[in-house]
């Protein structure tokens, strides 16, 4: 790759002998957290997390100088929307109104190392992709949802909740949903592809 | 516990310089501290709760606070894995797991508690871009 620092926004991608302006491209989905120090198998072993720090540096620069829409937008943690842990999804589940269950933590780890309260039952995937919502069964869901999506600051999220006699319970959420579905992938396909985008509004505010 | 009397929380190798610095003045403002020193990272014990609160306590050496008595947290931590305690109980100990682990959790800490924090790793990331 080859990008103009003083306009990052206009990049020549090498991609297997095809070379691709950034102008061309009209939406990017980006399906993998970080590159990882053991991935640049081609560079010395001891050279290794450094490139690949660079590469996210450089990576992650590049998308959020990106004008099309990006889903989900990079932050400093993660190539697409925030890296939270566990805990951190949780919090915020709770702090939209959404039920969950009290997760602990304890070091040194006891037995069991993570509890839930209670053990999870049947599995609803919510999948939100900006105002659209797939797989909620009532818009008390649905609006949750978004709202997490929001606090997260993504527009493509998933989320799973354990079913049961009452309101579904928060179980985890996800900034790379599952690519499945025909009425996901048109709302995906059309989402990448809209002009100048509501989406910049993200430009240079990473979380 | 008032906010004037809320612990303040260092958080890194107690040899570091800056984090020194910092321990000298909050001590000439008898400011309430406590150290958690990396380098003793197998000393701390931490019990930590989470749904919309965040609770729990922060055990180290003889001290105990609540979390929700932490006011302010100044951290300087390197990575775990380069601590010579933990480099010296080796990977395929349960140790070497649970120092990861205590990273992990006062990370996921601070990164979640009210608390003032300088500065959070979601707000240091840039300063990542390079590896130590």
């Amino acid at each position: 790759m080859r990008v103009r620092t003083e306009s990052p926004a206009f990049l020549d991608g090498r991609g297997k002998g095809k070379v691709v302006s950034t102008r061309e491209i009209t939406g990017v989905l980006v399906r993998r957290p970080w590159m990882f120090q053991k991935e640049p198998t081609h560079i010395a072993a001891a050279d290794r997390e450094y490139v690949a720090a660079e590469m996210n540096a450089f990576l992650l620069c590049w998308l959020a100088s990106l004008r099309c829409p990006v889903l989900n937008r990079p932050t400093t943690t993660c190539l697409s929307g925030p890296l939270w842990s566990e805990q951190h999804w949780v919090h915020a589940a709770a702090g939209v109104g959404m039920q969950v269950r009290s997760l602990r933590v304890c070091v040194p780890a006891q037995a069991p190392a993570e509890t839930w309260c209670d053990a999870p039952g049947a599995i609803q995937e919510v999948t939100v992709l900006d105002q659209h919502c797939f797989g909620a069964t009532n818009e008390l869901v649905s609006g949750q949802v978004k709202l997490l999506a929001a606090v997260a600051r993504v527009r493509f999220l998933s989320v799973r909740f354990t079913v049961g006699d009452g309101l579904p319970v928060f179980l985890s959420a996800n900034p790379f949903p599952r690519l499945t579905g025909d009425v996901v992938l048109d709302s995906l396909r059309a989402a990448l592809v809209c002009e100048e985008t509501k989406d910049a509004r993200w430009i240079g505010r990473p979380e | 516990m008032d906010w004037e009397t809320r612990v303040i929380l260092l958080w890194g190798p107690a040899n570091d310089a800056p984090l020194i610095s910092v321990r000298r003045a909050l001590a000439r403002l008898a400011a309430p501290v406590i150290v958690l020193d990396q380098e003793r990272v197998f000393e701390t014990n931490i019990d930590l709760t989470v749904d919309r609160e965040l609770y729990g306590v922060l055990k180290f050496a003889e001290r105990e606070v609540a979390l929700a008595d932490i006011g302010a947290v100044y951290m300087r931590p390197r990575h775990t894995r380069r601590i010579a305690s933990v480099e010296a109980v080796g990977r395929e100990s349960p140790s070497w797991n649970d120092a990861l682990r205590c990273e992990s959790t006062l990370a996921c800490c601070t990164e979640l508690t009210p608390a003032l924090v300088v500065n959070r790793f979601s707000t240091m990331g840039s300063n990542g871009s390079k590896p130590l």
